[in-house]
This record gives C-alpha cells, sequence and structure tokens, in this order.
C-alpha cells in the first residue's frame, strides 16, 4: 500500500513539476505574437490557440501537484482548529461528499471527450487555425484523473492515521 | 424530476455553499459538489455533462491567461531585488518625517501593487521589508501593521491585478477598461491612507517617531540620484504594460506577456537571474494558476446550475425589490459583497456571486464599470476582515517572531483603514467620475 501511495505522490510530483516550463513557454509564444504583430507585422495565426492549449493544460496540470502541497484553498478559519486527527476526520467526510462524486463524473466526461476528440479528429473553433482538440482535451482528462488519484491517496492516508493514530508513512 | 421553488432552490444552493466552505475543504470542491448535488436532483444525469462543458470552456478562457502571466512577471519581480532599491530610496528621503516610515509603507505598496498583480506577494514583501524597520525604530505596532496590511491589500486592486483579470471575464467587461478605471481610486485610497497615519502621527508623535537626522544624512544629489535610478526599472514595466493597453497596443493578455518577459529580462539586467529562479517562478506560477483555476472552473459550474435553475433571478429581483430604490439595490449589493468577505476567499466570491450580480448593476442603470469598480474597491476589505482574513494571515505569517506583533495589534490597527476604504467607496459614489474617466480616454476598448 505504501509503495502505491508513494507511486501516486510521485506522479503527481513529477507531472507538476515537467508541467511548469509549460510557464515560460506560454510568457514566450505570447510576447513573441506581440512582437510579430507590430515589430514585423505579421501576426501569427496559431499564437491564440496555442497560449490558450499551454494555459489549460497548466491549471489542469498542477491540480493533483496542489493537491499533493495542500496548496488548494481552504477556508480554514475552524479547520485550522482542528487536531491532527480532527482534520482527517473533516477530511474523510467531506471526500466523500465533495471529492469522490464529482470527481468521478468528471473523470468519466473528460477521459470520454478525450477519447471521442481522438476518433472523431475534433477540432478547437476560437481561431483560424483549427488545431486538434484532442491533445488539449487529453491533458484536461489527465490532470483530472491524476487529482482524483492524489485524492484518493490521500483519503487512504486519512483513514489510516484516524485508525492507527499514526502517519502511514 | 424534483419539483422544488427556485426561491428555495436559490437557498439551499448558497446555503450549501456557505456551510459547505466552513468544513475548510478546498473551496472549489465544495462549490462544484454543491452544484452537482443540485443539479442532479433537479435535472439528472444532463448535470454531468454541463459540469465537464463549463469546466472545460473555462479552462479556455483567453483573458484568464493573465492570470498566470501576470503571476509569472510578479514572482520574477519579487527576487528581482528591485523592490529593495525602491525602498530604500524613499527611506531615505522620507523616514525624517513623523510617521514617515508607515507613509514609506503605503507609497511602497502602491507602488509594488503596480508591478506585482500576484495574490498576496505585496503583503509578505511589505511585512518583510517594511514591518521590522517601524517595529524596530519603536512605531505604535497596530499602526504599522495596519498600514502593511492595508499597504499590501492595494496590490489587488492597482493594476494591472489579477482580481481585475478574473472579475472581466466574470461581468463580461472589459479587463483592460477595469484595469484604467482602477487606477484613481487606487490611488484615492493610498492618499487617504497616507494622510490617516501623518494626522495619526502628529497627534500623537509617539506613534510614529521621526528617524533621527544623523542615521539619514546622505547628499541630495546622491538621494536624487538613487531615487530616480530605482524608479526606472518599475516605471519601465508599467509604462510597458499599462502603456500599451492603454494606448490599444495590445490586450491585457499580451501585454502581460510582454510584461513577463520585461520582468525577466529586469532580473537579468540586475544579475540576479538564474536556472533556480526560472524554475522557482515557473513552478510559483502553476501552483497559484492552478489553485486559481479549480476555483474558477468549478464554480463556473456551479453558476452554470445555478442560472438554468432560475437562481439568478431569484437574486436580482430580490436585489431589485430592495427598499429606497436603485441605491436601496446598490447598497444591498455592497452589503452582500462585504458580509460573504468575512467568510469566504475573495477568489470564490469573485468567481461565484460576480455572473450573479454584475448584470444587477445595469439593470439598475448603473455603469456596469463603475459597479464592477466599486466591488472590488469593496473586496479589499474581504481581505482585512477576520475571521477568514488574507492579509492578516499573510502578515501575522510572514513578520518575524522577534518584532512581537500580535493578532490583536493587526486586527486593531486595520480598522481605521478598513473604515478608509469605506470613505474611498463613498468618493466613488460621489465622484463616479473618478472612476469612468481614464477609461473613456483609451483608444481602444479592450
Amino acid at each position: 500500500m505504501r509503495t502505491v501511495l508513494r507511486l501516486i505522490d510521485s506522479m503527481s510530483q513529477q507531472v507538476g513539476l515537467a508541467a511548469r516550463w509549460l510557464c515560460p513557454a506560454l510568457v514566450l509564444v505570447g510576447a513573441f505574437d506581440v512582437v510579430m504583430r507590430y515589430v514585423f507585422n505579421a501576426p501569427t495565426v496559431w499564437a491564440y490557440e496555442t497560449m490558450i492549449i499551454l494555459g489549460g493544460s497548466i491549471y489542469a496540470l498542477g491540480w493533483a501537484y496542489d493537491h499533493l502541497h495542500k496548496s488548494h484553498i481552504r477556508v480554514d478559519v475552524w479547520y485550522a482548529r482542528h487536531s491532527p486527527r480532527g482534520k482527517a476526520i473533516s477530511d474523510i467526510i467531506c471526500a466523500a461528499i465533495f471529492f469522490f462524486p464529482i470527481m468521478v463524473i468528471l473523470m468519466r466526461a473528460s477521459l470520454w471527450w478525450a477519447v471521442e476528440a481522438w476518433s472523431m479528429g475534433e477540432v478547437m473553433i476560437e481561431s483560424y487555425w483549427y488545431p486538434p482538440a484532442a491533445p488539449f482535451r487529453t491533458a484536461i482528462a489527465l490532470g483530472i484523473c491524476l487529482f482524483t488519484l492524489q485524492g484518493a491517496a490521500q483519503f487512504i492516508r486519512d483513514w489510516h492515521f484516524v485508525i492507527r493514530r499514526e502517519a502511514i508513512d | 424530476m424534483i419539483d422544488l421553488s427556485p426561491e428555495i432552490i436559490t437557498i439551499i444552493m448558497l446555503g450549501g455553499i456557505l456551510v459547505g466552505v466552513m468544513t475548510g475543504f478546498p473551496l472549489g470542491l465544495v462549490v462544484g459538489s454543491v452544484g452537482l448535488i443540485v443539479g442532479y436532483v433537479l435535472l439528472g444525469d444532463a448535470t454531468f455533462e454541463i459540469i465537464y462543458q463549463r469546466l472545460y470552456s473555462l479552462s479556455q478562457n483567453y483573458p484568464l491567461l493573465a492570470v498566470p502571466l501576470f503571476t509569472f512577471m510578479g514572482v520574477m519581480l519579487q527576487h528581482s531585488g528591485i523592490a529593495e532599491g525602491v525602498y530604500d530610496a524613499l527611506y531615505l528621503w522620507l523616514s525624517g518625517f513623523r510617521g514617515g516610515l508607515a507613509v514609506i509603507t503605503v507609497l511602497f505598496g502602491t507602488i509594488l501593487a503596480a508591478c506585482l498583480g500576484v495574490i498576496t506577494a505585496s503583503v509578505t514583501m511589505l511585512t518583510l521589508i517594511a514591518l521590522t524597520p517601524m517595529v524596530k525604530r519603536g512605531y505604535d505596532k497596530a499602526l504599522a501593521s495596519g498600514a502593511v496590511c492595508a499597504g499590501g491589500t492595494l496590490g489587488i486592486l492597482i493594476p494591472p491585478s489579477v482580481m481585475l483579470v478574473i472579475y472581466g471575464p466574470m461581468a463580461m467587461i472589459s479587463v483592460g477598461k477595469l484595469f484604467m478605471a482602477a487606477i484613481f481610486p487606487g490611488l484615492i485610497l493610498a492618499g487617504l491612507y497616507c494622510a490617516y497615519i501623518v494626522v495619526q502621527c502628529y497627534l500623537h508623535p509617539e506613534k510614529g517617531p521621526a528617524v533621527p537626522i544623523e542615521e539619514r544624512r546622505v547628499p541630495f544629489a546622491q538621494k536624487t540620484k538613487k531615487l530616480f535610478t530605482s524608479m526606472v526599472p518599475p516605471v519601465l514595466l508599467i509604462l510597458s504594460v499599462m502603456g500599451s493597453i492603454f494606448l490599444g497596443i495590445a490586450p491585457p493578455t499580451e501585454a502581460a506577456s510582454v510584461g513577463a518577459l520585461v520582468a525577466t529580462l529586469l532580473a537579468v539586467a540586475y544579475g540576479r537571474f538564474n536556472w533556480g529562479l526560472l524554475s522557482h517562478t515557473a513552478l510559483e506560477t502553476l501552483r497559484i494558476s492552478s489553485f486559481v483555476l479549480l476555483i474558477g472552473c468549478l464554480s463556473f459550474s456551479f453558476v452554470g446550475i445555478f442560472i438554468s435553475a432560475g437562481c439568478a433571478d431569484v437574486v436580482a429581483s430580490v436585489i431589485m425589490h430592495a427598499p429606497f430604490g436603485r441605491w436601496g439595490a446598490f447598497f444591498a449589493v455592497m452589503f452582500i459583497v462585504f458580509m460573504l468577505g468575512f467568510f469566504v476567499d475573495w477568489i470564490g466570491i469573485v468567481f461565484i456571486m460576480v455572473p450573479i450580480l454584475a448584470p444587477i448593476g445595469p439593470a439598475l442603470g448603473f455603469d456596469p464599470l463603475w459597479f464592477g469598480m466599486m466591488i472590488c474597491v469593496n473586496l479589499q476589505m474581504s481581505f482585512m476582515t477576520p475571521p477568514f482574513a488574507v492579509s492578516i494571515f499573510v502578515c501575522k505569517g510572514s513578520a518575524a517572531p522577534e518584532l512581537g506583533v500580535t493578532m490583536g495589534d493587526i486586527i486593531r490597527g486595520i480598522i481605521p483603514f478598513v473604515v478608509l476604504i469605506m470613505v474611498g467607496i463613498g468618493v466613488c459614489i460621489v465622484f463616479p467620475q473618478v472612476i469612468l474617466w481614464l477609461p473613456s480616454k483609451m483608444l481602444v476598448g479592450w
């Protein structure tokens, strides 16, 4: 079990670390487009949607990383006052209501759409470039799946902590 | 499915959020799940597709790309060493006056605000750089920490600010116009803060003693040179970002890319740039934009269901029927935003409430830009009103423990500044031109 949990952690971590390089890429694409338009008077067709794809991938691929590092915003007025065990119990109950149902539904829908986008060759229609939508749909689906896994790992850790009164690792 | 009146559904959905958020579970997940549960009861399986499609569509929002871009710019600048130079220059000029250090804090906060735009980054920097000298000089701790929190909170109002970047697409008004609209209200607030500090320290000299002359004796020419050299980089950056938006050269998202690139080049010029800094900046950008957009995407799903259940109309009609006509309705909106600020994070408020509340402004005959700016100025108070007050937490969290600044000091110090924000709102109500003049001079309405 420990091995599985660590595997999930390291997947979230590595995907987050890898995806961070999309951020400087986003800056460069945006700046490149401005320079091309005003300095060379040659706007690109592809910059607009490339930026959208990069941005959406940054958000989605960071979700699991943020969950691993407990960076998602919580209104911790009361939460911060619980004991570690109290926090774990609260998180177990909340995960059952607020995490697993919505994530399972999002996972199903995002995977279905990713497969659909590959098989029917869906294109993105925000500009005149019409890039395939499949890679972007896949990135979103990947982000959602990793986030769900990370949540499951956290859930198992919380259970272990509540029952055994010690951290699993 | 089950037949419930829209009024009941509205209460269930908004009540569900308030209760759910209090559990301390990640905000975005709670909001999305309330939407999912209520949506499933009302619409059945169709809800699943709505939730995913709304998430997918918000993740492709072009104006919101300015969130990662301005975050990148801010984190890069935070480590570029520019800020310390500005502080030192202001210190030489103003520390000799009573309350001078607190005034510097506010001015410094204003300049940081125009450079950073990252959530809480200005409060952190102000605490680290400006709080220590004040406490060491024997400034009143409440006044000192109040100035830090209020000055730092200007960062979310004065453009380029992430809050305005989010407000624009949610209210369907131009981010560029919001940026221009926010400049004067931000400066007015900064002016009010400074005036308050000066008056306080004039009446109670012990609250903000002047720094003795022998510790700041520097030739005039050298002081002037320091001021100019330290101000050039931030001014260059602000002009490249705000100027290109104002002159219609680039919309905010593109201006943000240029700003992020210029910030990186400035870090190179200051000799602070290295692989580690780039990698740290990239990771912080990923981390921050990711949690912001989780709230964004799932709130967008929630709002989709909220609107299709007819709840937005319920909220609008309740507010429109407030007593005392359209001003009654206006103050009802302001009051709702203010009250939410005590308990909910501003990111949640903007993503959830703005799509619901923003259409009410024009329906009442208010200018949408003015109406939006009033909400944004108001939202600054959400950073400073406990129990959930981001600025207070950040200030307390990053203040060196040996300074002995307590939560009580900060809260006492912050109250007058919250009142000053209300005064600022009053000024913008009496003189709406403060907000509307600059956007009207823009060449292109991005």
